[in-house]
């Protein structure tokens, strides 16, 4: 398929979820764009490996949308990908009345301050729904490691919010 | 399902309506990123893929022009060996029966008293002798030089003068009596004039006319007609005998000598210096003629001599291929950083040596095109992107600067070459350029309270990505030339220009907007390394 009205018209159907799955994967809006784009890019190369007996078209185009982040992140981000001690990982509760007063534009940004490894873990984990053995596969990683940046993610959570509610 | 904290389900909730750029504006990107990297209608190659499609398909036309004009080489040496093998059967198979009998001697002395333009038969007892007129020298001589009836041209035409034109005339004027001979058929007592078929026949044929011309003209036996087709047969050893006796070996050759060049007298410039002084050895004529016919082609031989290639000067350069090594200057405000592809240290990837192929029209004038496949384009220092965001802990502004510092294109030039000055090479021509890659320098300013807190700078390669996304991705160039060619190097300063700009945008709304054009000057440096030359025809048949 390399028809251009066909492939406008799925560009703005799912623009909208798709610009919001790289923008949380992403640390800028500059870099979302080069992600989505060259995740529609890889859609209209293998549209013809589609198939709709295995996914919805929802479904197909995001997975090739979080993969392409993930390679994003890997080329252009120093991708660190620590393997801390789980043991002395403390989970803390966050406060729901500050994280409500918070702007969607200001929770984008406590996701996007977040190293980058810990950003995709909690990324694919809370907003994508990613199991720990399906995110250990997907980054090469452990699934202990995949649950150490997850508890780290959600410490850091906690301390932007604190810092966070305090200036507002 | 995951566990998930109650927050965090919140915070799912929250950021799936994360604002997002618009997307009308993204198609318009997306658009172009997929008219370079899937062209509407076509199979989308993309890469490094399309480039090696484009090398093959020139590497296919270069290769089908060298094997044309090979096979068109190997067919005039084929038509040359098959114009020399007949003259060289007819030298060896000629009749050696041009004793004189008395029977001749007596039919001889009968007729010496004939009229100077007749040829009488001295079959005088059946009452059969035959006068047939004969025509002038200047008209027989204008119907073998310009014969109309002749299918095939003749040798004496200057537009068809070759090598082994003067060869046979040479051979046969060096030796008249033996092509004369060769004439007399004395099986069936015939004296013709046959007509000639093919090519190297022909050449023989002028001779032989313009010989029976002479003969004829002189009254003693009789006159050709030298339309070729005209044949008369002797049916009588009385006939034969006439005949005979007047071909005298010494009148034969005296005639060869004096009146070739009365016989040419008509013919075109070309031939003329074939004119012979009487009493020339063979030698000195075959020497004259052989000195004042090369004159054209002594000619060509300098202009060859001007390219330097005077070990080679007996053939025509058609093809070369070869290396070059560019070395890029930047020239007026362009910058010249210190980075290579990638941004990598070290600048080693600026000199890929260059494979080009030439195709050389005639001895001043050839077509050249190259394969640049990483040539790297300095460029001023130019803002093509300019964002900022605030920092929400802080209150501040991150601000990200992107510099373009140097490029890299995949070029195809084709130029066309001509030598007004020996030695000297002056070229112009396009240039087809696709952007490979560049490294820019991302700048991140951090200000608070509009003061700039921190500024970090990193130099970083780009290739297929939003950066590149801003620059065309292909132009037009139209460049200059001018190349020392000795031997098989040639030194050439060229300078190009694109057609278009590569950049041309507003980094930011505030700002105003960032054009350039690019433009390049090089040296370099090329060899030879592979030649084909086509053999001349004048230089491979020895004289």
């Amino acid at each position: 398929m390399n028809d251009r009205l066909a492939q406008e018209q799925l560009y703005k159907q799912f623009h909208g979820p798709m610009a919001a799955i790289c923008t949380r994967y992403t640390r800028n809006e500059h870099d979302a764009i080069e992600v989505l784009h060259s995740g529609f890019l890889k859609v209209f190369k293998n549209m013809d490996r589609f198939d709709p007996a295995k996914a919805s078209l929802y479904t197909w185009i995001r997975t090739i949308m979080v993969n392409t982040a993930i390679d994003f992140l890997r080329q252009k981000s120093r991708w660190y990908i620590s393997h801390g001690d789980l043991e002395k990982v403390e989970t803390e509760g966050v406060d729901p009345d500050a994280l409500q007063r918070l702007t969607v534009q200001e929770l984008l940004k406590l996701v996007q301050q977040l190293p980058p490894a810990t950003q995709a873990v909690f990324n694919l984990y809370v907003i994508d729904g990613y199991t720990h053995k399906e995110i250990g596969k997907l980054l090469g990683i452990s699934d202990g490691t995949s649950k150490w940046h997850l508890s780290e993610a959600r410490r850091l959570m906690q301390i932007y919010l604190f810092k966070l509610a305090n200036v507002v | 399902m995951n566990n998930l904290q109650p927050y965090e389900k919140y915070l799912a909730d929250k950021l799936e309506q994360a604002p997002v750029p618009d997307k009308n504006e993204g198609w318009i990107e997306m658009r172009k990123l997929l008219d370079e990297e899937l062209p509407e209608g076509g199979t989308g190659w993309s890469g490094n893929r399309k480039w090696w499609w484009m090398g093959l398909t020139v590497a296919i036309i270069i290769s089908g022009v060298w094997l044309s004009q090979q096979f068109k080489e190997k067919e005039q040496r084929n038509d040359r060996e098959a114009i020399a093998a007949p003259s060289s059967i007819n030298e060896k198979k000629e009749p050696s029966n041009l004793t004189t009998s008395p029977a001749i001697i007596k039919a001889n002395e009968s007729n010496q008293h004939k009229e100077p333009n007749t040829a009488v038969y001295p079959n005088a007892e059946n009452s059969q002798q035959k006068i047939v007129e004969a025509e002038s020298r200047n008209n027989i001589k204008r119907a073998t030089i310009d014969d109309k009836n002749n299918p095939t041209p003749t040798r004496f035409n200057s537009e068809n003068r070759t090598s082994e034109g003067k060869h046979d005339v040479k051979k046969v004027l060096s030796n008249p009596f033996e092509k004369t001979k060769a004439k007399i058929n004395p099986g069936s007592g015939a004296f013709y004039a046959s007509t000639q078929q093919n090519h190297d026949k022909n050449n023989i044929s002028d001779i032989k006319n313009s010989t029976e011309a002479t003969l004829s003209n002189s009254g003693d036996i009789l006159s050709q007609q030298s339309t070729g087709s005209s044949a008369y047969s002797i049916k009588t050893p009385e006939e034969l005998a006439v005949i005979s006796n007047s071909l005298n070996a010494g009148d034969i050759t005296d005639f060869a000598y004096q009146d070739a060049s009365k016989i040419l007298g008509n013919t075109p410039l070309a031939v003329q210096p074939m004119k012979a002084e009487p009493g020339k050895t063979d030698k000195a004529f075959a020497k004259e003629m052989r000195t004042k016919s090369m004159g054209a082609d002594n000619r060509k031989m300098s202009k060859r001599s001007m390219r330097g290639v005077s070990g080679e000067k007996d053939h025509e350069l058609t093809f070369a291929a070869g290396l070059a090594l560019p070395q890029s200057f930047a020239i007026g405000s362009q910058q010249s950083p210190a980075y290579g592809i990638n941004a990598k240290t070290g600048k080693a990837s600026d000199y890929v040596p260059v494979p080009f192929f030439q195709y050389h029209v005639n001895n001043h004038m050839f077509l050249q095109t190259e394969l640049q496949f990483q040539a790297p384009q300095f460029t001023d220092r130019l803002l093509i992107s300019q964002s900022q965001r605030p920092v929400a802990p802080t209150n501040g502004m991150l601000e990200r600067n992107i510099y373009v510092e140097k490029l890299y294109y995949f070029h195809i030039p084709i130029n066309l070459y001509f030598s007004p000055i020996k030695n000297f090479y002056f070229g112009t021509g396009l240039q087809y350029s696709s952007l490979l890659s560049g490294v820019a320098t991302y700048q991140d300013n951090t200000y608070s309270n509009g003061s700039l807190q921190n500024s970090n700078s990193r130099v970083q390669g780009f290739k297929d990505d939003s950066v590149s996304a801003k620059l065309a991705p292909s132009e037009w160039r139209y460049q200059l030339e001018a190349n020392y060619y000795i031997r098989r190097f040639t030194l050439g300063a060229r300078y190009n220009q694109a057609l278009s700009q590569f950049v041309n945008l507003q980094p930011s709304s505030t700002l105003p907007l960032t054009q350039g054009r690019n433009q390049t000057f090089l040296i370099s440096l090329r060899y030879n390394i592979w030649e084909e030359r086509k053999k001349s025809a004048y230089y491979t048949d020895a004289w």
